[in-house]
């Protein structure tokens, strides 16, 4: 069994929004395999994002880090990374490093979608 | 009179003979022992080591002669070295007075050691552990011979040697003082399979590796089993993991699920907190962080802390060592990083440890978040989780260490 799964599809709630769905362990060692799912998108040209948390038992600052450096590229071509599911471990790591000033958090992929139609 | 007979040999020193003596010393078999040394002498074999183990017997014009064999050495820089006396020869040298005036030693090692013009220097230290098939988790004895290159005991070697394991995990990870040249004590391995435990001098000037084939974790006893009472041996059967009184002799004891029975001191059970340390070490590879968060987390939970503390260690940790990987080692997965654990009264304690050059990670700026992102940085945001995370964080420069040093306070539920 793979320490990170990384599902990514259309979303269900929204045209043109990549939903990636993260289970296990996201971590210096598997950031390395997400990255690569990134670029896959960003070239795919897919800059909206929804990324659902909820299966996600680890999140270390590599992790964190790899969602900014993707970040400023999709928000220069229109697009933002939300995020949906936070559990209350992972929620309390974004509120120390202040990813929630930056990042946009919802509480469902349909509102996550509802809120890019929106834009 | 039995007759004198001599056996020449070499042996591992290649300037050095060693000559076997058997049977007598006396005015007819005297002359014998002077054409072998005059010979010797000659061809340049000036460090011998006569042994004298099968000597029978000595006449006093014998006595007188030996004398006169050993100047002629020692005017070239040699030496004639009596090895192995036997009692009686040793009382007879002794009451003569040549113990002051002859090189005797009780074996060729000895003699060798006399002889070679410097000790051989520490070479390898060799670890001789008491299984080859030890099971994870569960301690088992190991020694490690500070050794040259011979094998022989390196005796001037005190210090500490680190411990790795090529799979998994080895604790502790430091060892020593060695006496002697020697250690000799438990050492826990973690997880199964074949592995390479490797030692090496605090210093890196010798070290050794042993393979073991690490088995799964014992399993426990299944109920009901007999134990034997470990004050008197009388034997009980019993059908719970629980604490039991000895009928013969009051021993109070209690069972563990590995059918151990271990005697609470006394009849009483001692309440005093004992402080636990955890020592790993382990390679600096990325794909071992998830084993090191499990790890800690097994250990806080096993000792009572509740999700919050336990979360904020696990995660706390993982930075650090991931700080050591990428920093430090440069992703040099043959580097060594070492974390130790432990439980204060207060709360926990997290030693991170590399032996890189020297860099304190927490004088690197503060992260500024909006920055960070314009700037495309995906570094730095470890030592700022740490830093809220931890209640104390403090870097230290020790014997060549980088010491990171965490702790959190708190207690067990």
């Amino acid at each position: 069994m793979d320490l990170l799964t990384v599902d990514v599809g259309p979303s269900a709630h929204g045209s043109g929004i990549a939903l990636f769905r993260l289970k296990g362990h996201l971590d210096a060692q598997t950031v390395r395999e997400l990255e690569g799912r990134f670029d896959a998108q960003v070239k795919a040209s897919k800059v909206r994002w929804i990324v659902d948390l909820s299966g996600l038992e680890y999140i270390s600052s590599a992790g964190l880090g790899s969602f900014i450096g993707v970040l400023s590229e999709l928000r220069a071509r229109g697009g933002d990374i939300f995020f949906v599911g936070l559990t209350p471990k992972i929620e309390k790591i974004f509120r120390v490093l202040g990813f929630i000033r930056i990042f946009k958090v919802f509480a469902s992929e349909a509102e996550a979608a509802r809120a890019y139609e929106g834009l | 009179m039995p007759p004198l007979s001599l056996l020449e040999e070499t042996c591992a020193q290649d300037d050095v003979t060693i000559v076997r003596v058997a049977g007598t010393f006396d005015i007819a078999t005297l002359p014998q022992f002077e054409t072998l040394l005059r010979r010797l002498r000659e061809s340049g074999r000036i460090k011998i080591v006569v042994d004298l183990a099968g000597l029978d017997y000595i006449s006093s014009s014998g006595l007188g002669a030996f004398l006169g064999t050993v100047d002629p050495f020692r005017a070239l820089g040699g030496d004639l070295v009596f090895v192995r006396l036997s009692e009686r020869v040793q009382k007879i040298f002794k009451v003569v007075g040549f113990t002051r005036l002859l090189t005797i030693m009780a074996d060729e090692q000895d003699a060798l050691r006399n002889f070679s013009p410097r000790r051989p220097p520490l070479n390898q230290l060799i670890l001789s552990p008491a299984t080859g098939t030890p099971h994870s988790g569960e301690a088992f004895e190991v020694e490690v011979l500070a050794a040259d290159e011979r094998g022989m005991a390196f005796e001037a070697f005190t210090g500490e040697a680190v411990l790795r394991a090529s799979t998994g995990i080895v604790s502790p990870a430091k060892v020593g003082p060695f006496k002697a040249g020697v250690w000799r004590g438990k050492v826990v391995l973690t997880g199964p399979g074949a592995t390479g435990l490797r030692a090496a001098c605090v210093g890196g000037e010798a070290f050794g590796e042993v393979f073991l084939q690490v088995q799964e974790t014992k399993q426990p006893a299944v109920l009901p089993f007999a134990v034997a009472c470990p004050g008197c041996g009388l034997s009980i059967d019993i059908s719970a993991f629980n604490v039991y009184r000895c009928k013969a002799c009051e021993e109070v004891y209690f069972v563990d699920k590995w059918a151990h029975a271990i005697s609470l001191k006394g009849g009483k059970r001692e309440e005093t907190f004992s402080p636990k340390r955890f020592s790993l070490s382990f390679p600096a590879d990325v794909n071992l962080l998830a084993a090191v968060r499990a790890f800690i987390v097994a250990a806080l939970r096993e000792h009572g802390f509740g999700p919050d503390l336990v979360n904020d260690l696990e995660m706390a940790a993982d930075e650090a060592v991931t700080n050591v990987v990428e920093h430090a080692y440069q992703y040099d997965n043959r580097k060594t990083v070492f974390l130790e654990l432990s439980f204060e009264k207060a709360g926990v304690q997290v030693k991170v440890k590399d032996q890189g050059q020297a860099f304190n990670p927490l004088q690197t700026d503060p992260v500024n978040l909006d920055r960070h992102i314009a700037e495309r940085r995906t570094g730095g945001l470890g030592v700022h989780l740490i830093q809220s995370l931890m209640d104390t964080v403090d870097y230290r420069r020790e014997d060549g260490f980088n010491v990171l040093t965490l702790t959190k306070q708190g207690s067990p539920a």
